[in-house]
């Protein structure tokens, strides 16, 4: 019974400082959208990365004294080789002509002879496709010596995996400023309200209340308060994800625990926030 | 049922009340007589609990000053009807949840709620301005609000701090004959007041106090 007066009075008071009240959940709302929003941005990333590890392939440079027949007797062996299932072979012309298209220049104009060397691009097998497996072909490659060197495409991958790292901590200082924003200010506003209604405690006090019973409709305002702005900003946020999906089908995936996560956070920033300024009076 | 035994409380401007004793029995009357600043309200403020005795102690209902917990204060208070002479409503609320409040609080249902609050109300004579607010009522009616507040749960004393104090005579004697219903019924009561001809008009125990002790 006593919950039920708790929850209309936690209403009541709502209703009673509508302006602190809206611009309170405002503020726990933005806040709440740009910690989503960098939350999404993280998880996506982390994403790419897992896609992009399905890219890993390896490019092997040929040594300048290997024969036709040994290259075309090295493509079968590499074809063969478990969790291999592409080999392109890129012969020194093909790699000069790659060079004159990457840099605009003949290598001919400045050197007598090709110095670029044969190589062969190798796709490998999703379930080869880890670090671990990856590095232990190229070191079986390595040994052999019509191979010059084995080179591991991966440099767009460690640009993503350090912004994804960044990023990571991005979201943890942004999470904490959040959490910051989000206690103080529903922490100011129940503060605000129970010095307006202190004369009214002072008489439930007289009549019998017990603190706790006091207490328990302002923390609940509290958690409204931050309950309504996390609604609002996962509402939003669904809104632009699936704006965003359609324009851009696959763009962003959004799991449900990060949906309820939102309105979770809100609730918990409330009910802390109101907590504190209650400890201060009560 | 109530025991005041040799209480003393000072305040830091050296004013307070010492030797305090006295009793009441249910169904009693007393009122509390001396001029202003005579210690009535730290008396009435030391039963319930808002000034604590520095010596001596009291004693309400199965409570003893001496040995009670903090968090027992509001369960001591919720046995106890207070009137105060500034009514003490709660603003915020209608005059049925000014009332209903001390049901709330110790978690009545809902129904015996609405039964007991417009008991009360009907007791005070104000069924019919349950839904008005405080600041739309007289300074007697208010204080009738206060009366009804404090009946509504069946206490085992009415304490009454001067709860004539701000209205005019008529209204005054109106309140009074409410009071003398209520302890017709068998509640005690103990009002503090400053009229002697008032306490003589209603025919009850005489406790006179006078610069912090009982005389």
């Amino acid at each position: 019974m006593s919950l039920l007066y708790s929850i209309k009075e936690a209403f009541a008071g709502f209703a009673k400082a509508r302006v602190s009240t809206a611009i309170t959940v405002f503020t726990v709302f933005f806040l709440l959208l740009i910690l989503s929003l960098v939350v999404i941005l993280s998880f996506n990333m982390n994403r790419l990365v897992t896609v992009l590890n399905a890219k890993y392939d390896l490019q092997i440079f040929l040594a300048n004294t290997i024969t036709e027949v040994e290259i075309k007797q090295l493509k079968n062996e590499l074809i063969d080789m478990d969790g291999v299932i592409n080999v392109d072979y890129i012969s020194k012309e093909a790699a000069a002509a790659e060079f004159k298209k990457e840099f605009g220049d003949d290598i001919f104009d400045a050197l007598e002879e090709n110095p670029l060397p044969a190589s062969f691009s190798i796709q490998l097998s999703d379930d080869t496709n880890n670090r671990t497996s990856v590095d232990t072909i190229a070191a079986q490659l390595e040994k052999r010596p019509e191979i010059d060197e084995v080179v591991l495409n991966q440099g767009a991958l460690n640009i993503l995996v350090k912004f994804s790292s960044i990023s990571k901590i991005v979201m943890y200082v942004l999470a904490f400023f959040v959490f910051l924003g989000s206690f103080f200010m529903i922490s100011n506003t129940i503060r605000l309200i129970i010095i307006a209604r202190q004369q009214i405690i002072a008489t439930m006090k007289l009549v019998g209340a017990t603190n706790a019973f006091i207490r328990r409709p302002f923390i609940l305002e509290g958690m409204l308060q931050g309950l309504l702005g996390g609604l609002i900003a996962f509402c939003i946020i669904y809104a632009v994800v699936n704006l965003l999906n359609v324009q851009w089908p696959g763009l962003l995936v959004v799991p449900q625990p990060i949906y309820w996560g939102i309105i979770v956070a809100g609730l918990f920033f409330g009910f802390v926030g109101s907590q504190f300024a209650m400890k201060r009076f009560l | 049922m109530l025991e005041l035994h040799n209480v003393k409380v000072t305040y830091p401007t050296g004013d307070g009340i010492r030797k305090v004793s006295f009793q009441i029995h249910p169904g009693e009357k007393v009122f509390l007589v001396g001029p202003s600043g005579a210690g009535k309200s730290t008396v009435l403020k030391t039963i319930f609990l808002e000034e604590w005795p520095s010596e001596g102690h009291v004693i309400i209902g199965e409570y003893n000053s001496l040995f009670i917990l903090l968090k027992q204060i509001p369960y001591l208070r919720r046995r106890l009807g207070i009137v105060f002479q500034d009514f003490k409503l709660l603003n915020d609320r209608d005059v049925f949840r000014n009332v209903s409040f001390v049901l709330e609080v110790i978690g009545t249902r809902s129904k015996v709620i609405k039964r007991k609050v417009l008991r009360a109300l009907a007791d005070v004579g104000l069924s019919h301005k349950s839904r008005k607010y405080p600041n739309e009522l007289s300074g007697g009616e208010q204080q009738r609000v206060a009366i009804a507040r404090a009946i509504v749960n069946e206490p085992y004393i009415l304490l009454a701090d001067e709860p004539t104090g701000n209205l005019d005579p008529k209204t005054a004697s109106e309140i009074m004959d409410v009071l003398m219903r209520i302890n017709t019924r068998g509640t005690s009561l103990l009002m503090a007041t400053h009229n002697m001809s008032l306490a003589k008009a209603y025919n009850g125990r005489i406790v006179r106090i006078e610069n912090g002790q009982i005389i």
